[in-house]
């Protein structure tokens, strides 16, 4: 099922069954994921006052889903998510984060661009149950659109069922600002490098590497 | 803070009706309703045609609970006064009664160029100044529109929502009833708002207004409605259709206030076309009803349009306010810009709903959506649901939202300053949907503070 999932760095979680790894009360982990192509999905339980900060690349033909649930009180997580679409294939990225318990907070970040005739979906949900006051969450979906015949989609969605709560999201889609491009090239660099520099900061600085 | 007076807004008028058509729906009552009206027989095919669809067509799977809504137990037409009147002082007793408690009539009387009221399901009051009827408008309600422009009734009927669009303007297709039809001709200034006021009166009444307005190239219009219920025990429900057609270089806002009794199902679809560089201006305020539906849309069909769409929701017990925008980039050089607040209290529950949409070849399309909400209690909920679909390189579109408690810090400010709890809130919740109020119209304005108002009584404490 997951054949083409790979987790190259996989620190402080335990994989309970197949796919489904929890952070254990107190503990920090962190991981990698890399996606080549197929559906996976990846499900997180995080435990009091543990933390996790996850980051998933994705390439050709995918689809990747992430569940996580902070379960304990004070529990953290940052995800990342950075998609990169090619040629005519289509990638998704779904995370969806349940705060189920006091002081949780949440960031998430996916980002996506898509070149030629390529289609990036990110979907980024926060639901916070009424158990969860004090949570904090931050969702933030953002596309490139490179290709001419590209598409892209975003949807950071919000359910919110506690007033005690700080929830943000942002969202946008659109083309590299020719700006940025103008002020590369005025620097010597050809329009393809500073495109390219401009794309790679676009999914790689924001949220840390 | 004013002393408001609750049972203004809460009341209800003894039932007075020259025809009421039999309760539930079917072939009969639609043929019924349409020979009542003396219509074209190209009105009843459609009707008919919609009819059929209206029973294809399953409930919607997504939204809000809709199950409580029971299509046979409802009247589906019913006309309160026999004859149209013309002058103030032959509308009948009692409605004016219910006009009078909502202070309709002295506003109306200053700022509002006509004023056309719909007391069920039909117009009782219809006033146009002969300012305005020299330059060629037409402001009338949409039964005399049929009667009198069929040409332009049957033009452009069903183009901007399709009779098959979705269940409830199928719904409305088949058994619409009153709502206004305005004409703007080419290069006319309509510069003093247009008003109607709606009202639902009777129990288990559906209401089925079908609104139309056209902005021929270079015109510019102002159109007000507001709505408010008497409360009732069992779901009404009120579906309307409202169709937009702007011209190039046209201008239309459509500025509404709905305060439907906590026990109505508002199921609305508006839409509107805006062709080269029109611009079109929602502005929507949803305070009460059980459950509301309602995404304003505009389809950015011409280059250079641009579409605003400003809304606030306000989600008391029991309330659903399900609400959101559309709009639909096609062509090169539009924008849109889409911002809601809304503030949820005792339970109550909003949802926005957004869907921008760029299509390839509209390039240099800009698009911006907001939405704000506040939590007032902790049994309250807020949802957001944006999404954005682009085909085109060359497009902008970006979205934020926030969702949140109103700071203790800020009560705590004002509260320093020697202003109670209770005003300190409403001030604080005023000050966030001003943006809103103050592109109303003065009277609106303070009608919809008033109403916030006594919604958050007893909000703290």
């Amino acid at each position: 099922m997951m054949a083409n999932l790979e987790l190259p760095l996989l620190k402080g979680a335990v994989e309970k069954e197949k796919g489904v790894f929890v952070i254990s009360k107190g503990a920090k982990a962190e991981i990698r994921a890399l996606l080549s192509g197929g559906e996976a999905k990846l499900r997180l339980i995080l435990e009091e006052n543990a933390s996790l900060s996850l980051r998933s690349e994705s390439s050709g033909a995918s689809s990747l889903t992430i569940d996580c649930a902070l379960a304990g009180a004070h529990a953290s997580v940052d995800i990342t998510n950075v998609c990169r679409a090619e040629k005519k294939n289509s990638q998704k990225s779904v995370t969806n984060v349940l705060h189920s318990a006091p002081h949780t907070r949440s960031i998430v970040s996916s980002r996506g661009v898509a070149w030629d005739s390529a289609a990036v979906e990110l979907s980024g949900l926060a639901k916070i149950e009424r158990s969860a006051p004090g949570s904090v969450s931050r969702v933030e979906c953002k596309a490139l659109v490179m290709g001419d015949g590209a598409k892209a989609r975003a949807d950071p969605l919000l359910e919110i069922l506690n007033n005690d709560v700080d929830c943000s999201h942002a969202a946008s889609v659109s083309e590299i600002e020719k700006g940025k491009v103008f002020y590369l090239q005025t620097r010597g660099m050809s329009e393809e490098e500073a495109k390219k520099m401009i794309v790679d900061g676009f999914l790689g600085t924001e949220s840390g590497d | 803070m004013v002393d408001i007076d609750t049972s203004k807004y809460d009341f209800h008028t003894p039932e007075h009706y020259a025809y009421r058509s039999k309760k539930g729906l079917g072939e009969g009552v639609i043929r019924d309703i349409s020979r009542m009206k003396g219509e074209p027989a190209w009105m009843l095919e459609q009707r008919l045609k919609a009819y059929s669809h209206f029973m294809e067509r399953p409930m919607p799977k997504w939204g809000p609970d809709l199950s409580h809504l029971n299509f046979d137990d409802l009247y589906y037409y019913v006309r309160p006064a026999e004859k149209k009147e013309q002058s103030w002082d032959k509308v009948p007793q009692d409605i004016k009664k219910t006009f009078d408690k909502l202070g309709i009539p002295e506003a109306e009387r200053k700022f509002l160029a006509g004023s056309s009221a719909q007391f069920e399901s039909e117009m009782v009051y219809h006033h146009l100044k002969k300012q305005w009827e020299e330059k060629g408008i037409i402001f009338t309600d949409m039964d005399t529109g049929l009667k009198e422009h069929p040409d332009i009734v049957r033009k452009y009927f069903g183009t901007v929502v399709p009779a098959d669009d979705n269940k409830f303007a199928s719904l409305n297709t088949s058994v619409w009833s009153g709502g206004s039809f305005v004409y703007i001709p080419k290069d006319t200034k309509c510069d003093i708002p247009l008003q109607a006021y709606f009202r639902i009166n009777t129990e288990k009444l559906g209401q089925f207004e079908r609104t139309m307005i056209i902005c021929e190239e270079g015109a510019s219009v102002s159109y007000i409605e507001g709505c408010s219920a008497p409360v009732y025990t069992t779901a009404s429900l009120h579906a309307a259709v409202v169709e937009i057609i702007a011209k190039k270089n046209s201008k239309v806002r459509y500025t509404t206030i709905q305060n439907w009794s906590n026990n109505v199902y508002n199921l609305v679809t508006k839409r509107a076309v805006a062709h080269e560089n029109a611009v079109v201006e929602w502005l929507d305020g949803n305070l009460g009803s059980a459950v509301t539906q309602k995404y304003p849309s505009v389809i950015l069909k011409g280059e250079g349009a641009r579409a605003e769409v400003m809304s606030v929701a306000y989600a008391g017990r029991g309330q659903h306010q399900d609400t959101g925008a559309k709009a639909i980039h096609l062509a090169p050089n539009t924008s849109s810009k889409i911002i809601q607040k809304s503030v949820c209290k005792d339970g109550g529950r909003s949802s926005f709903r957004g869907m921008v949409s760029v299509a390839e070849g509209a390039e240099n399309s800009k698009s911006f959506v907001q939405c704000n909400a506040y939590l007032l209690d902790e049994l309250s909920r807020s949802d957001t649901y944006p999404t954005i679909k682009s085909s085109e390189r060359r497009a902008t579109v970006s979205h934020e939202a926030r969702v949140g408690k109103i700071g203790t810090d800020k009560l705590f400010y004002l509260m320093s300053r020697g202003i109670s709890e209770k005003d300190a809130l409403a001030m604080i919740v005023l000050g966030f949907m001003e943006s809103f109020t103050k592109e109303l119209p003065m009277e609106y304005a303070v009608e919809l503070n008033r109403l916030v108002q006594l919604q958050l009584e007893g909000a703290v404490g």
